[in-house]
């Protein structure tokens, strides 16, 4: 169980640090995850406003079945 | 880059301290029971790494961690959408704004006009509101039959185009003044060198400022004033001097350079957000240090609590930030300070 723990602190910790340099992590069976960024971008409301959205690096999970194709 | 099976193994034998076979296990294990899980239409969450589970149509999906995303984000943490200015008025807008003005000028206008004009058109002219009314949608008819404007846009463009030459006349009249007034005070400063020949050359400072004409009724006394300043050696070398003296005035906005401080709203390229005051300090520094203009500043974001963003140069407007920004190829977000 606890070793269990360990794993797992240990998978999320080096996802993080290699996600943040912008590598793709795979683990066989289940699927790749990446660091996709997405640019800033203009949304304008119904009333008219603009606003300038912030960029961001979001987590992307491709199931394996894609990530093969 | 990859991560895979080999080189995930090695990271996490290094970050564990397990053993390769057993993180090799461990990986397994945890696959297994995800899509054992999920296969039964329920969600397994792997705690601070977030949710899988399936779609409709059976797809595995995962929802990271909201703090395993924060991390993930750390750049851009704590950013929150940013309202673009649109208040200014550009020239489209005003002239849309003055087009109802014209047709209602050209209404009243009509009633001057259409005094040589038909009777139907003395109609319109007759009374206020629905008059113009009707002399708007009369104003298309007329234009159409005659093939040129109404008399009554003719006068409007007639009266404006007559502002405009009084107003060009003005300028030249200004202007011709103003070279004969920078003549004469050129003369002057020559004129007392070697040769302070006859009075004649002494009494030629004075005849412009009699010839300077008082447009406004108080020109004369002005204009002795100004001659008289600059016909003493020490007051005209000041006022002549005086741009030449100047100090080159730092740029009010730009990429490189020395930050300045502003008053009222600019923009900056935001490259960093960060939690830790002195991290951003360090990172502000270190662009200055490369000439960068440096701005930081603080955010407080009801998610993440206090940031500290760190931007360079300062921009008159967003575009002009976008424009610098994509030049510099790397992420950015473009911030308004104030």
């Amino acid at each position: 169980m606890e070793k269990e723990k360990e794993f797992i602190h240990a998978l999320r910790e080096v996802m993080r640090e290699e996600m943040i340099q912008k590598n793709t992590v795979v683990i066989q069976g289940l699927g790749r995850f990446e660091n996709v960024h997405e640019q800033q971008k203009q949304k304008t409301t119904e009333e008219g406003k603009v606003y300038m959205v912030p960029p961001r690096d979001r987590v992307v999970f491709t199931p394996e079945k894609r990530a093969e194709e | 880059m990859k991560i895979e099976k080999s080189k995930l193994t090695e990271r996490l034998v290094e970050k564990s301290g397990l053993a390769s076979d057993e993180v090799e296990k461990h990986l397994k294990v945890l696959t297994g029971q995800i899509h054992k899980t999920v296969e039964k239409g329920k969600a397994l969450e792997v705690k601070g790494l977030g949710l899988f589970y399936h779609s409709e149509d059976l797809e595995l999906l995962f929802e990271p961690a909201e703090e395993f995303a924060t991390e993930v984000n750390y750049q851009y943490a704590g950013m929150e959408p940013v309202e673009v200015e649109t208040g200014r008025p550009s020239s489209r807008s005003t002239a849309a704004k003055q087009e109802p003005y014209d047709l209602a000028s050209a209404g009243v206008a009509s009633e001057k006009s259409e005094e040589k004009g038909s009777k139907s058109s003395v109609k319109q002219g007759k009374s206020g509101k629905s008059a113009s009314k009707k002399a708007k949608k009369a104003a298309p008819g007329r234009k159409s039959a005659a093939g040129t404007p109404s008399p009554s846009r003719r006068r409007v463009a007639k009266s404006e185009k007559d502002s405009i030459m009084n107003l060009v006349y003005t300028v030249i009249t200004i202007a011709v003044l103003a070279v004969t007034l920078i003549y004469v005070l050129d003369l002057n400063e020559s004129g007392p060198g070697p040769e302070p020949s006859a009075s004649e050359e002494a009494a030629r400072p004075e005849q412009p400022a009699e010839s300077m004409p008082a447009p406004d009724g108080s020109g004369e006394s002005s204009s002795e004033t100004a001659v008289g300043a600059s016909s003493t050696e020490e007051g005209s070398d000041e006022e002549a001097e005086a741009p030449s003296l100047e100090e080159p005035v730092p740029l009010r906005y730009g990429l490189m350079g020395e930050t300045i401080e502003l008053e009222g709203r600019y923009y900056t390229i935001v490259l960093h957000s960060m939690s830790q005051k002195l991290r951003a300090e360090e990172e502000a520094g270190r662009l200055r240090d490369n000439g960068y203009r440096d701005v930081l500043y603080q955010v407080d974001s009801e998610d993440h609590g206090t940031m500290w963003r760190v931007g360079i140069g300062q921009f008159e407007t967003i575009e002009k930030a976008q424009q610098a920004a994509e030049e510099l190829d790397r992420p950015f977000f473009v911030g308004r300070i104030q």
